[in-house]
């Protein structure tokens, strides 16, 4: 049995993948498909540790924590069985930057919901400079297979067959076309904003903008230019929001929210918009929530 | 978390693809350069 590829994909696209594909011999692995096709196993995730937790005991831990990257956050829970990654879990202070390979696990409710999380083999503490070579990499597999869907959806109801007959292997094959019958065509918009606040993090002096419409379309020909400039002004927000936080979080517990939203209409921003822009940085790793209802600079 | 570069001969067995190191060196990636690439890719594209 092969080692599965430790697969580089964004939060978002994992915690949208709801359908796996269970096993169906002893020790034979089972997948998550994500709405691209990708059949994961093994993950390889990069962000900042923002939350750490034992909801076990001191002498049967169960670590859970959140790590989050450019496009959301995600889930990560370690059992006794991984101890390497208990160990260091143990040693974690949220917030730093981590790196994650483990394997994905999904959990569906009674009512249908189905919630995505990663059981790390191994987690290390990483640099900035780690983060942004991970953030690359996955925007970088995330342009491929939006291209490779891109020249599938050409196809008419492809078969494995047809896919198999373009060069994917049985397994890609497999993906793909469970993908399509399951999710359908994918929501391009979502997956190129997700390369669009990766490459903003990474080239923070470019103004990148692809112009990309609030709503659905397939890739890339009915991406259309936006005219506005709401994004410029969440930039503005973004940066005054980052200054509040170095002048008010004066005993580095972070600002109440309440508090900054005041300082914010001080200034003539409305609540909403500090709300919502608080969102935004969150989303981008560059604040987080140390207690309920506080936002700190990381 | 160091990016390495590997030379040396490749075999696929039952077990997966495995490689004889010959040489390991460090590979320093140019994070700024392969965005910038990337970015001209896709908005060459848009």
């Amino acid at each position: 049995m092969s080692r599965e590829t430790a697969y580089r994909v964004f939060s978002r696209e994992l915690n949208s993948s709801i359908e796996s594909k269970k096993g169906t011999e002893e020790m034979s692995p089972s997948y998550v498909i994500s709405p691209l096709g990708t059949m994961i196993n093994r993950i390889m995730i990069c962000g900042v540790l923002t939350e750490v937790e034992n909801a076990g005991t001191e002498e049967e831990p169960m670590w859970k924590g959140k790590v989050q990257d450019v496009a959301g956050t995600f889930f990560i829970s370690v059992g006794k069985f991984q101890q390497e990654a208990s160990a260091s879990m143990a040693n974690l202070e949220a917030p730093c930057y981590v790196s994650i390979i483990g394997k994905v696990r999904t959990y569906t409710t009674n009512d249908g919901r189905t919630f995505v999380s990663v059981r790390p083999e191994h987690i290390v503490r990483v640099e900035e400079d780690d983060y942004s070579a991970w953030l690359l990499e996955t925007a970088r597999s995330l342009w491929s297979r939006l291209l490779d869907m891109k020249d599938i959806l050409k196809m008419a109801d492809p078969s494995i067959n047809d896919l198999r007959a373009k060069g994917y292997t049985e397994q890609e094959a497999d993906g793909i076309k469970t993908a399509l019958d399951v999710y359908g065509a994918p929501e391009s918009v979502m997956y190129l904003k997700m390369i669009q606040e990766a490459l903003r993090r990474l080239l923070p002096d470019e103004n990148i903008d692809f112009g990309l419409p609030g709503d659905a379309g397939s890739i890339p020909e009915t991406a259309e230019k936006k005219d506005d400039d709401s994004s410029s002004d969440d930039l503005m927000v973004e940066d005054m929001i980052l200054a509040y936080l170095d002048e008010m979080d004066t005993d580095s517990r972070g600002v109440y929210m309440d508090d900054l939203v005041r300082r914010g209409e001080a200034d003539g921003i409305p609540a909403q918009k500090i709300e919502s822009v608080s969102s935004i940085l969150m989303d981008k790793g560059l604040v987080y929530e140390p207690n309920l209802g506080y936002l700190r600079k990381i | 978390m160091k990016h390495l570069k590997i030379r040396g001969n490749a075999m696929k067995d039952e077990y997966g693809l495995k490689i004889n190191a010959k040489d390991i060196m460090s590979d320093d990636v140019d994070v700024k350069k392969g965005a910038k690439e990337l970015l001209d890719e896709v908005e060459g594209m848009l």
